[in-house]
Order: structure tokens, then C-alpha cells, then sequence
């Protein structure tokens, strides 16, 4: 269901809910120029995984580190599904 | 509408409190239960929001500060403070009472402090242009010294001419300042989460925050105690408002991805 979205899209539709749209979006685009060197219009599928790992501090801070890998782990399965 | 609920809790607690006052009631003992009702339901609300947080997470020991403060002006109020506590009346008890006062509001303003950060800890940017962010900084600084300042102004003379009990009120009333121009990284923080469940939990502590902000203006204009009390209720209660949203946001982030990916 979710093949037509690009990866950037994918991660930022998923933590939209809880950081709000504008927000989610900006921390994929800040996220991926600083881990993966490109902007998110230029991520692949693999990237995912990288692009999670490196969100993961900030979704430790805002949601304590349980929900934080929760939210990883549903994003990664989406992603693979 | 569970968020919109939580908006509504401190509006509808200042609403059962003018009615009691419209009906008549004893003032005194309406302000004495209000107050205690006041904290207790912040504390409340940060607690929920700490114990959702894991042992080691950074906003379980910002809410477990915040906390930490009601509990202690709770106790202040039930043991040793003067004409109210059990021990209220015993010649330490104004020494031990300004301790714990001290204890409540250091802790108060390192959690806030950290809440505050939580942007730069995360790592992300704070809504606005860097100009914009400024001048948003630069009013809430303003606005805290034209609430608070004077409070500084009135302990701090009372310090210099020997009253060492006022050097409570005067830690008080500048820690009150540095959380109030606070509103503003709290308010930015808000904005750019605008659309997400976390986003309540930050507009419902600046709503918290700008309560006590106008209690404490409340007490340097001497508007009365009706306003005054007023205005501790809704801070507090915004207070319990925004600790339930955090533990909500928090509870249901798994959840909003699913729904979120359809």
C-alpha cells in the first residue's frame, strides 16, 4: 500500500501524528542531509533503516526510549511490507 | 478530542470555583481548598506523565522535577507553613518551610529548564526565522520582568535591610522570571509540533506557565486574592492538563503510526 511513497514520505507520513506534519518532515529532511549526506527527495529504500537509526536519539527524548523503539520497529516493518 | 477535553479541564475548574464564590461560600476555606485541590491535581498530572517516561529518559526526570515541586509546597503547606501547617507554629518552622520552598523551586526551574531544551537536546530546529525566534525570546523576557520584577524589587530590599527569610521570596521571584521567559522556547516548541499529538503537551505548559506568570503579576499589582487565586488554578490545572497529554502522546505514538500508515 505503500510502495508509491517515497522513503522520506513513508518515515514523515508515520511520525506526522505525533510531531505534526511540519515538524516531521523538517526532522527526515534534517536527519537525512546530516546521516545520509543527501536530502530526502534523493533517499532510496534501503535508506530507511540508516534514516531511523539516526531519528532515534530524537524520538528517545520525546517519547523515553520504549516507545521510541516501538515507533522504529512498526516504522521498519511498514517500510519492508 | 481526548486533547480538546484536557483544554477544557482548567476552564471548567475556574468555572466551579466563581460559581462557589457567587454562591456565597466561606472565602477563606473556598481559597484554603482550592489551593490544596490546585496542587495536588499538578502533581498529579506530572506524575502521570513521568511514570509513562522509562527509568533514564530525559522528560521523566524534567516531569519528575516539576513534580517534585508540588509535592513539596504540598507538604510545606500541611507541616510548616505559618497559620496553615500543623507545625506551622513552632519557632523552626519558618526556617524549614523556606528550605523546602528553596528545594521545590530550584527543582521547579531545572525542569523546566529542561523542558524547555528539549529542541536542542533532540536536535531539531525551533519554529520561526532566527529573527522571529528573537523577538518572541526578547517579549517573554519582558513581559516576565513586568510581572515578576517587581517581586524581586520588594524581597530583595527587604534582604538588604536583614529580613533573611525574604532571600526565599527572592530566589522565588527570580526563578520565576528565568521560567517565565522560558514561554517562549515552550511556545516555539508548541508551534512546531502544531498538528501532532506532542504538540498539546507543549501549548498546555506554556498556557501553565503563562498562568503563573499572571498570578505572580496578580500579586505585584495587588489585584486581590479572587484574581490571584484564579490564576493559580488555571496554571496549576493547565499544569495536570499537559502532564496527561504527555503521557497520552506518549502511550499512543505507536497507535497514531498505525493509523497514520492506513
Amino acid at each position: 500500500m505503500t510502495r508509491s511513497k517515497s522513503p522520506a514520505e513513508l518515515i514523515a507520513e508515520g511520525l506526522a501524528s505525533y510531531l505534526g506534519p511540519h515538524m516531521a518532515k523538517s526532522a527526515v529532511k534534517t536527519f537525512s542531509t546530516k546521516a545520509l549526506g543527501r536530502p530526502p527527495e534523493m533517499l532510496v529504500h534501503a535508506d530507511i533503516a540508516p534514516l531511523l537509526r539516526a531519528l532515534r536519539p530524537m524520538l528517545r527524548t520525546l517519547l523515553g526510549a520504549a516507545e521510541a523503539d516501538n515507533v522504529i520497529a512498526h516504522l521498519t516493518k511498514e517500510a519492508v511490507a | 478530542m481526548k486533547y480538546r477535553l484536557l483544554l477544557a479541564v482548567p476552564f471548567v475548574a475556574l468555572a466551579a470555583f466563581l460559581v462557589a464564590l457567587a454562591l456565597g461560600a466561606d472565602r477563606a476555606h473556598l481559597f484554603r481548598v482550592e489551593v490544596e485541590l490546585a496542587k495536588s491535581a499538578a502533581l498529579f498530572g506530572c506524575a502521570a506523565a513521568a511514570l509513562r517516561f522509562g527509568r533514564g529518559d530525559y522528560l521523566r526526570a524534567a516531569w519528575l522535577l516539576l513534580g517534585q515541586c508540588y509535592l513539596l509546597i504540598l507538604v510545606n503547606d500541611v507541616f510548616f507553613r505559618a497559620g496553615m501547617g500543623v507545625a506551622g507554629d513552632r519557632p523552626w518552622a519558618p526556617t524549614v518551610s523556606g528550605a523546602v520552598v528553596l528545594v521545590a523551586n530550584a527543582g521547579q526551574l531545572v525542569g523546566t529548564v529542561m523542558i524547555a531544551r528539549v529542541w536542542r537536546v533532540a536536535g531539531f530546529e525551533l519554529a520561526g526565522s532566527p529573527a522571529v525566534r528573537r523577538g518572541v525570546v526578547i517579549a517573554a523576557i519582558a513581559i516576565a520582568l513586568v510581572a515578576a520584577g517587581d517581586l524581586v524589587f520588594t524581597s530583595g530590599r527587604a534582604v538588604v535591610h536583614g529580613d533573611r527569610v525574604a532571600l526565599v521570596d527572592l530566589f522565588s521571584s527570580v526563578a520565576d522570571i528565568v521560567s517565565f521567559a522560558l514561554i517562549a522556547p515552550f511556545l516555539l516548541t508548541a508551534i512546531a509540533f502544531r498538528g501532532g499529538s506532542l504538540g498539546w503537551t507543549w501549548a498546555l505548559l506554556t498556557a501553565s506557565l503563562f498562568g503563573w506568570l499572571l498570578f505572580d503579576a496578580t500579586l505585584s499589582f495587588g489585584a486581590g486574592p479572587t484574581l490571584s487565586e484564579a490564576m493559580r488554578l488555571l496554571a496549576c490545572t493547565f499544569g495536570m492538563s499537559a502532564g496527561l497529554a504527555q503521557r497520552m502522546a506518549v502511550r499512543a505514538a505507536p497507535v497514531a503510526v498505525a493509523a497514520a500508515q492506513g
